[in-house]
């Protein structure tokens, strides 16, 4: 029974570490509740096992690197380039953490393939899978939002934060994460 | 166009006759992050009521966030499944300087634990951490009173880059260590990891060490986890700095990491993060 629940879902490396995990003290308990199954244990490795490094979560990295724009100075690219507005960078961080607590039900947040300061000060934010790719550009009033390779959506500017995280969580979801 | 990374780290130096660079994460030293974490018999009761601190013994602390867990649910008939959030799971307090996290305080119910974790992103020194943590403990366990501790653990994140390209492991790790197989020093994109139980003068731990090499990310990352299993539970409340023997054990545990970072990495490395002067 409990392979059968297991396997239903799990993909077969974590049946093997749940076997290995479960098969050394007392039973496991599968307990019925309206069709909804609780796995439960108490051992000391399960209790320790993995800790939380808030260094290694994709939403602290980010930050990391959004913030180490505000320290540009004026024509850091070149003549005429401009630093990164702080207020850039708390909406670019806005977008990420909305973005973030957006795709948790079914996908984990993938750090970005590249986040990089521009010239004219916005900040340009990309996720790639293949040839296919997901571009968008924040800037202090409006930002947008660019694909290419995918079929629905091409380029769509001045969005609002939350415009901008439906359509990412879309294409994240269901071309770039898969 | 290029990012100007270097306003992130600054480059150290460290062998003439190597033709790469290996940096550290800080200048003074190769520490990321530490976390101290207190696990607990039971579930931290309403964890959203732990924003009141920030009014009061938490005032440094510019944020809090309240954490949600998801719940998995399964219906066998159609072999569908659906997931659903649960709310005040846990709650995570910040210090932040300049927009970035240096201090941060994480209570979570999970399904199989309970904990406190204690997050350094700036590390400074060891005493200045360690009483940092003892202060907000006594802080925790005067707002919630009878909360148990089952076991702590001390976690140190060491990370190190280099540039510009090839970089030789046998100049980074110790070539006699007693934890390395001589096989890693010639090795690439290697991870090692090992758990093992300890003990000293009547003290048993567990040593888990976890090793990171990618020469695609031009990254080491060298995670050590001190863990103690509690023979009997204690209060939260007598985790304080009275308590002579609790004082012991995790300053055992932050010797021990050094001792293990001597064993791992090569002197000009330990001398390098400042391990040897």
């Amino acid at each position: 029974m409990i392979d059968q629940l297991i396997a239903l879902c799990f993909d077969e490396s974590y049946i093997k570490a749940y076997k290995k995990l479960y098969s050394k003290t007392e039973p496991i308990v599968v307990k019925q509740e309206n069709q909804t199954y609780n796995l439960k244990r108490n051992t000391f490795e399960s209790i320790v096992g993995s800790l939380p490094a808030i260094s290694d979560e994709p939403n602290y990295q980010f930050e990391r690197i959004v913030n180490s724009f505000k320290q540009l100075k004026e024509g850091w690219a070149g003549e005429g380039s401009i630093p990164t507005d702080p207020s850039i960078v708390l909406r670019s961080k806005e977008y990420f953490k909305k973005l973030s607590d957006a795709l948790n039900l079914n996908f984990k947040i993938r750090m970005p393939d590249s986040i990089v300061p521009t010239p004219y000060g916005t900040i340009v934010i990309d996720w790639e899978r293949g040839v296919k790719l997901l571009s968008i550009e924040i800037g202090e009033f409006e930002s947008s939002f660019f694909t290419k390779n995918i079929d629905e959506f091409s380029l769509l500017s001045d969005l609002p934060i939350e415009s901008l995280t439906e359509y990412s969580k879309n294409i994240l979801e269901n071309h770039i994460f898969i | 166009l290029t990012i100007p990374f270097d306003i992130i780290h600054a480059s150290v130096r460290y062998n003439e006759m190597n033709s790469s660079y290996l940096k550290p994460i800080s200048n003074e030293h190769s520490i990321k992050e530490a976390v101290f974490c207190l696990f607990l018999n039971s579930s931290i009761p309403n964890p959203s009521r732990f924003k009141t601190l920030l009014n009061s013994e938490l005032r440094e602390f510019q944020n809090f966030q309240p954490t949600s867990r998801y719940d998995f649910k399964m219906d066998l008939s159609t072999k569908g499944s659906n997931i659903k959030t649960i709310p005040d799971v846990g709650f995570e307090i910040s210090h932040s300087e300049n927009g970035d996290k240096i201090f941060v305080i994480r209570g979570q119910n999970e399904d199989i634990r309970n904990y406190f974790s204690f997050h350094i992103l700036k590390y400074e020194e060891w005493k200045n951490f360690r009483n940092k943590i003892l202060n907000y403990i006594k802080v925790l366990a005067n707002f919630q009173p009878g909360l148990q501790i089952v076991a702590f653990s001390l976690l140190y994140i060491d990370e190190f880059d280099w540039e510009p390209e090839s970089l030789k492991l046998e100049t980074v790790f110790n070539s006699n260590s007693r934890i390395l197989p001589r096989d890693f020093l010639t090795s690439q994109n290697s991870n090692l990891s090992t758990t093992l139980q300890k003990e000293s003068n009547s003290f048993e731990y567990q040593d888990r060490i976890d090793l990171n090499v990618s020469t695609i990310n031009r990254k080491i990352v060298i995670s050590n986890n001190l863990i103690k299993n509690l023979d009997k539970e204690i209060d939260l409340i007598e985790f304080t700095d009275e308590n002579k023997s609790i004082i012991e054990q995790i300053n055992f545990f932050h010797k021990f990491n050094k001792e293990n970072l001597k064993d791992l990495l090569s002197e000009d490395v330990t001398k390098l993060i400042g391990l040897i002067k």
